[in-house]
């Protein structure tokens, strides 16, 4: 088979990268004995209760991280699938069919309390996400808590006059960012624990303090903004929050999906 | 054991308040709000103080108001607040 210059040069370098690659993941295996620190696991063990009060957070996103993010991106996929089977089309902007309107069988009385009941949603939907890890609650109850805000504005208004005005691109850069947030936040755990541990741990807990040792913030600022619990939940609120985004975004687009799915039949 | 490098953020009391401020203007604002008139705002912005109050939680936010402390779900209005900002913008 004969193969251009350029393809040439591409083999090479992809020849090159396989060998490093291969060369770099034997010897990981090679020095795994080394890597690891005994007794990491029982001591974490031992006092993730102090980590943050709500012991299930901890559980969730801290002792089971792998867990939640692969349930974020099984989210992101059903939404593609949706998106795939129902949506075809809308992402790119084809010419759409008459959207059909909800707007006749409303009566006054959900037209006038749905968009304030929509707004109180979303703000409840936003404490539930926020304090995730002190009370009962998280990331994904809270997305979807805020998503049922969205879907009662558009069933009562129709999705041409809802006064949330999700477009797809706001949904899927939504929804995106979330997913970004919580494999960011891994990494900031890999670099800070590489730092201290001389391992890096792929959602490592940065900024836990369970042994009460270090009173002093980052920065020193700890001082000034005094936090409410004796407890430092570490990076298990951003997490929350990124879920939350997700949650949110992917909740809502299925939803505007199913509803536009209608024109086409 | 730790390196305390997020403790800004949530870590605080001002983290909910931030947060909840950034989630009402990113929601805010693609609220395109002709469902909703002048006349309503006192109300909702009413109403979400009261369900703050019912949500508050920390202890630091509270008052005593005739012998009753009153707690206020900081989170909560601020998401009010962030919301009502942005519609206020978008209707300039």
């Amino acid at each position: 088979m004969k193969t251009s210059e350029f393809e040439q040069g591409r083999n090479i370098i992809m020849g090159v990268s396989l060998f490093l690659f291969s060369f770099l993941v034997l010897r990981t295996m090679y020095i795994f004995g080394n890597s690891i620190i005994p007794g990491m696991s029982h001591l974490y063990n031992l006092y993730s209760g102090n980590i943050a009060p709500n012991i299930i957070t901890v559980i969730l996103f801290d002792f089971r991280g792998y867990d939640t993010l692969g349930e974020t991106f099984i989210l992101i996929t059903a939404v593609i699938t949706t998106t795939m089977v129902f949506g075809w089309g809308s992402l790119k902007g084809y010419k759409k069919k008459e959207i059909p309107q909800m707007t006749e069988k409303s009566t006054v009385i959900q037209k006038l309390i749905s968009f304030p009941m929509s707004m109180l949603l979303v703000a409840f939907g936003v404490t539930v996400i926020l304090g995730g890890h002190i009370t009962p609650g998280g990331g994904f109850p809270g997305g979807s808590v805020i998503a049922t805000g969205y879907f009662l504005s558009v069933v009562i208004y129709g999705l041409k006059k809802t006064p949330f005005r999700f477009t797809h691109k706001f949904l899927v850069n939504l929804s995106t960012i979330g997913a970004l947030i919580f494999l960011l936040t891994g990494v900031v755990g890999l670099v800070f624990s590489a730092y201290y541990h001389g391992t890096g741990y792929y959602l490592y807990n940065t900024g836990v303090d369970p042994y009460q040792i270090i009173n002093v913030g980052a920065f020193g600022w700890d001082n000034i903004l005094d936090y409410p619990d004796p407890t430092h939940p570490g990076v298990l609120p951003y997490l929350n929050i990124g879920v939350g985004f997700n949650v949110l975004a992917g909740l809502s687009l299925i939803a505007m999906f199913l509803m536009e799915a209608k024109k086409d039949e | 054991m730790s390196s305390e490098a997020i403790t800004l953020g949530l870590a605080n009391q001002w983290g909910p308040i931030l947060f909840g401020i950034i989630y009402g203007l990113i929601i805010g604002s693609k609220i395109d709000s002709e469902e909703i008139n002048r006349a309503k705002y006192p109300i909702v912005l009413i109403s979400g103080l009261l369900i703050a109050m019912a949500l508050g939680t920390y202890p630091e936010y509270q008052w005593t108001l005739f012998d009753h402390v009153i707690r206020i779900s900081e989170a909560f209005i601020s998401t009010i607040i962030g919301l009502f900002t942005m519609m206020l913008i978008r209707r300039q």
